[in-house]
């Protein structure tokens, strides 16, 4: 058996195999590790926005300066972190509650659903932002606090309060995701052999328990992979959606961390700062990611997946 | 075997062809030609030139409220002017955006049009000495519509002497003045006129006004409904608006020397009676404010201003152009007054806007920009300005010469500067790579929650002290 899988890794022509690798490879080392090396050693110099600029080596005070002298990258963190942590959490949930309902319900208008649900995940992320910000227009008159004062609710100020903007920048974050996962839940719910379903259903189990004993548990691995791309997607559209939306306010109120990392590096013009706090915000991705894979992919070898 | 192995091989050679033909053409793309710039078309030579005449000016043009029109028709007549002279131009109201990537591997343009607010890098510059210095040009250039009168006449008196024009603060020039034009609060003066209201001169004046808005018969009627207006609301999101009524505030209560002390960085320039009670005043502001301001992005609280929601916004002269098809209520006329005053009796200030133009130190044709810039200092360009874009440019007279041409709108603003004290404000600047932007801090961080109360004054203020310790401890140990 060994002998046969030796033959076989034998006849693999490694040389032709090294060559296609070999300029994705050159690609990644020059437009990803290259820049990533460089701007973490940035990070450690004063270095100005300047070809001609002098670059002094200033050891860890950036990062010294982050948090004991720069209340708006505190500020910034908190968003950040609260971000991280409610957005792919809510995205994701939504996306499988979505998923399982629409393959196991038997709508006719399914394909409709699924295109309804999928559609703002295509639209661009800087007419979301401009839509949202006249939906959630802080006055009375606002489209949103229209629809809400039909059912007698006050009006809520949106991206005029600094409690509120925040958190609707977050519903717009989850709106514009949650198509996206669906779909791919949907596929992984797909892969799930129908005959578990139909046991269950002869055993008499509802709807929410099929829902949380069976999907859940099987979709582990795929949530894993999910919540990770969920992540590294509301760092991103967070800068987007801010920058449009509040222009990271009111004050600071919606500052997240590539905000801050922006106005440092083209509005201070101070590369070497925004180097660091980039470099801090990579790590932090880093070890929520590794974290959530550890997580799920423990759990999903509790349910010998 | 073999042969799949060759046409798999010849695939991939065809792929890297492609991906180096791909590369290859990247090296070469004109400024220009990136989505976000756009460049002037070369005009069809009307006479053979020689190659030796032959001369590119690469500018870059920070696009604002006056637009584009007036800069296609200066380079038109500047290349008509030079025969053999093309000029390209990067044109985006995101150029920070745009020449970030070039300034940091050392592509200068050979002339701008950037405010040093507008781009980090500009900041960046300063601090570095990357400017061409252009004293000698203002002192000792003959105007070209001006025999015998040198340039630095032709300027508006005073701009060439603030640290705007000459950052530091050893009265060598190295940014030339663009345009002028007052800032201020904003309002509708045929509304004042038909109410019979004159606009307050102390604050205190401006906070009685709201109890005449609240009777019905000052309300304002839109989309139908009757709405009762606000005295004041500013761009929201966009705080860096209230420049124009902070600082010629600070000036009227504290003169000119609290100004100075603030452009400076001097310890106590916050934390004194002048400056207190104007920054106290701000935090009184909150409960006057149009509804839903602090959420509004500059285009929307126009509009809301110009619908006569709020009777005063700040802004500055490029206003009428910027705004020139939103709808507005019926008669609306703009007018600008000087900023209210602490106590009556003191003088009032009109901050200036004021753009910047100057020329990289590492420009490859300082020469035939510093001819652009001769060119661009004529009545011609004046005119030029107030056809295109309804503004005025930062030369003597202008505003004169320019009588003609300029909307009734504009005219009036500019008609501010007879009732109050020409001022400019400017930061000195501040050591490289040091992470702050003052603007930002004194206004898109602290503005907002000051006048909504989720910032008191004295941590304003003891902010700013703190921010300025900082920065005396940087320059002093930059030497």
């Amino acid at each position: 058996m060994k002998a046969r899988k030796r033959s076989k890794l034998n006849s693999i022509p490694r040389g032709f195999v090294a060559l296609c690798v070999l300029p994705a490879l050159a690609g990644v080392l020059l437009f990803l590790i290259y820049p990533t090396v460089n701007a973490i050693m940035m990070s450690f110099t004063n270095a100005s926005s300047l070809a001609a600029g002098s670059w002094d080596f200033v050891g860890l005070d950036n990062y010294i300066r982050m948090f004991t002298n720069d209340p708006q990258f505190i500020t910034a963190l908190q968003n950040t972190v609260q971000l991280l942590a409610v957005v792919p959490v809510v995205t994701i949930f939504l996306a499988l509650v979505f998923a399982y309902g629409l393959t196991q319900a038997k709508l006719k208008e399914k394909g409709v659903y699924r295109v309804l649900f999928f559609i703002p995940n295509i639209i661009s992320l800087v007419v979301v932002a401009v839509v949202f910000s006249a939906l959630l227009h802080p006055r009375s008159t606002g489209p949103i606090n229209m629809l809400i004062g039909i059912i007698d609710l006050d009006a809520v100020p949106w991206l005029g309060d600094p409690t509120w903007a925040i958190w609707a920048i977050t519903i717009v974050m989850v709106w514009q995701a949650v198509g996206y996962y669906m779909v791919l839940h949907i596929a992984a719910i797909d892969g799930i052999s129908k005959d578990i379903f139909e046991a269950a259903d002869i055993d008499g189990a509802s709807a929410p328990a099929k829902f949380f004993r069976i999907t859940v548990p099987m979709l582990l691995d795929n949530i894993g992979i999910t919540y990770v791309l969920a992540l590294a997607g509301t760092m991103s559209i967070s800068f987007i959606l801010g920058r449009i939306m509040t222009n990271f306010g009111p004050g600071t109120a919606t500052l997240v961390l590539p905000g801050h990392m922006f106005n440092m590096a083209f509005t201070a013009a101070s590369f070497g700062y925004a180097m660091a706090i980039m470099a801090f915000t990579l790590l932090m991705a880093l070890v929520f990611a590794f974290i959530s894979r550890k997580l799920t992919a423990r759990r999903a070898s509790m349910f010998g997946d | 075997m073999k042969r799949r192995l060759f046409v798999s091989l010849a695939l991939l050679l065809a792929l890297m062809l492609v991906l180096v033909a791909c590369n290859g053409g990247g090296g070469d793309v004109t400024p220009a030609e990136t989505p976000e710039a756009q460049a002037t078309p070369a005009p069809a030579p009307t006479e053979p030139v020689d190659e030796e005449e032959e001369r590119v000016l690469s500018i870059a043009v920070f696009e604002g409220g006056y637009g584009r029109e007036f800069w296609y028709d200066l380079i038109d007549r500047f290349e008509a002017a030079n025969p053999g002279v093309t000029v390209e131009m990067q044109i985006s109201s995101d150029i920070e955006m745009v020449l970030s990537p070039q300034i940091a591997v050392g592509e200068v343009p050979d002339f701008m049009a950037i405010q040093v607010q507008h781009a980090g890098f500009m900041t960046a510059m300063i601090q570095n000495h990357e400017f061409l210095d252009l004293t000698d040009f203002f002192n000792n250039t003959e105007a070209l519509d001006r025999p015998g009168v040198m340039l630095r006449d032709r300027v508006i008196p005073g701009m060439l002497e603030s640290t705007a024009f000459a950052p530091y603060g050893d009265g060598r020039i190295f940014f030339a003045p663009f345009n002028a034009g007052p800032m201020g609060p904003v309002y509708n003066i045929t509304l004042f006129e038909e109410k019979g209201w004159t606009p307050p001169v102390t604050w205190e004046e401006l906070f009685e006004m709201d109890a005449l808005l609240d009777d019905p018969d000052n309300f304002v009627t839109v989309g139908g409904n009757q709405e009762r207006r606000a005295i004041f609301t500013y761009q929201g999101i966009h705080a860096g608006y209230l420049e124009s009524i902070l600082w010629p505030a600070i000036a009227g209560a504290g003169g000119m020397e609290a100004i100075r002390a603030i452009e400076n960085y001097e310890e106590g320039a916050w934390d004194n009676p002048a400056v207190r009670s104007v920054i106290e005043t701000f935090a009184r502001l909150g409960p006057y404010l149009m509804d839903g301001t602090v959420g509004l992005d500059h285009t929307q609280s126009q509009a809301d201003m110009m619908l006569g929601r709020s009777l005063f916004i700040p802004n500055g002269v490029w206003f009428v152009n910027e705004m020139a098809d939103a709808p507005r209520e019926e008669g609306f006329e703009f007018a600008i007054a000087p900023v209210f005053t602490m106590q009556a009796g003191q003088p009032r200030f009109v901050l200036s806007s004021y753009e910047q133009l100057s020329i990289p130190a590492a420009a490859q044709n300082p020469d035939l920009a510093k001819e652009f810039l001769r060119f661009f200092y004529t009545d011609e360009t004046i005119v030029s300005f107030a056809q295109q874009a309804d503004g005025s440019v930062a030369l003597l007279g202008a505003r004169e010469v320019a009588a003609n041409y300029l909307s009734p709108s504009v005219y009036n603003m500019l008609r501010a500067y007879d009732e109050g004290t020409f001022m400019l404000m400017s930061f000195a600047p501040i050591p490289e790579g040091l992470p702050l932007h003052i603007p930002q801090e004194v206004f898109d961080n602290r503005m907002t929650p000051l006048m909504t109360g989720a910032m008191s004054a004295d941590a304003y203020i003891q902010d700013m002290e703190n921010l300025f310790a900082e920065i005396r401890e940087h320059i002093a140990a930059a030497g």
